[in-house]
């Protein structure tokens, strides 16, 4: 009984960070094909430093936004560099996190944040293209 | 176990997600709300009435019409 367990628990650990992985990437990819496809829907999100940030029209940058976080989305998905694929998107969740300040949904953002950085600080999953190719 | 394993996992992830915001955009539908979630507008109003204090007299007896 007590190998089984073991035996269970040890197959168990081993899917932790596959689950963590794919949850988050599922994350950044629903939230960046929405800006894809309908970027006005996503206007009143941007920040006013953001808008003014470049010549790029605010429709632009959200849609510049979705693109950024589909392609790394799909990178965190399928574990293509994946470390510093997770911190770009940490970094990234960090400032609209701050961006949005202290309420619900800021508070939420930064665990999520907290939570991408965790799997930059795990680094690669035996599930991922970084393991299985090499 | 090779390098397609987690290529397959993570485009049916994209096609997956991408496909139901994809479904959800062409078919703009409100996202289901908790049922528990009572809207504000929707309360019981539990605000009494300008006037029910004034209801509070007990009703006159017709003392005429008491058979002796």
């Amino acid at each position: 009984m007590q190998s089984f367990n073991s035996m269970t628990d040890r197959n168990a650990r081993a899917f932790a960070p596959v689950v963590l992985r794919l949850a988050l990437a599922a994350l950044f990819l629903w939230f960046g094909f929405s800006q894809v496809m309908d970027p006005s829907g996503w206007l009143s999100w941007l920040p006013v430093w953001a808008a003014n940030l470049t010549w790029i029209s605010p429709a632009g940058i959200v849609l510049f936004n979705g693109w950024f976080e589909v392609i790394l989305g799909a990178m965190l998905a399928v574990g293509l560099l994946t470390r510093w694929v997770a911190l770009l998107l940490a970094l990234h969740l960090f400032v609209i996190a701050f961006g949005i300040g202290y309420n619900d949904i800021g508070v939420r953002d930064f665990i999520l944040a907290l939570t991408t950085f965790a799997i930059s600080l795990g680094g690669a999953d035996w599930l991922t293209l970084d393991k299985q190719a090499n | 176990m090779n390098a397609s394993t987690p290529l397959a996992i993570g485009l049916i992830l994209v096609v997956a997600v991408g496909g139901l915001v994809y479904m959800q955009t062409r078919n703009p539908r409100p996202l289901p709300s908790n049922p528990q979630t009572v809207p504000i507008d929707t309360q019981e109003d539990t605000t009494l009435p300008a006037d029910s204090t004034a209801t509070t007299t007990p009703p006159v007896v017709q003392v005429d019409a008491i058979v002796q």
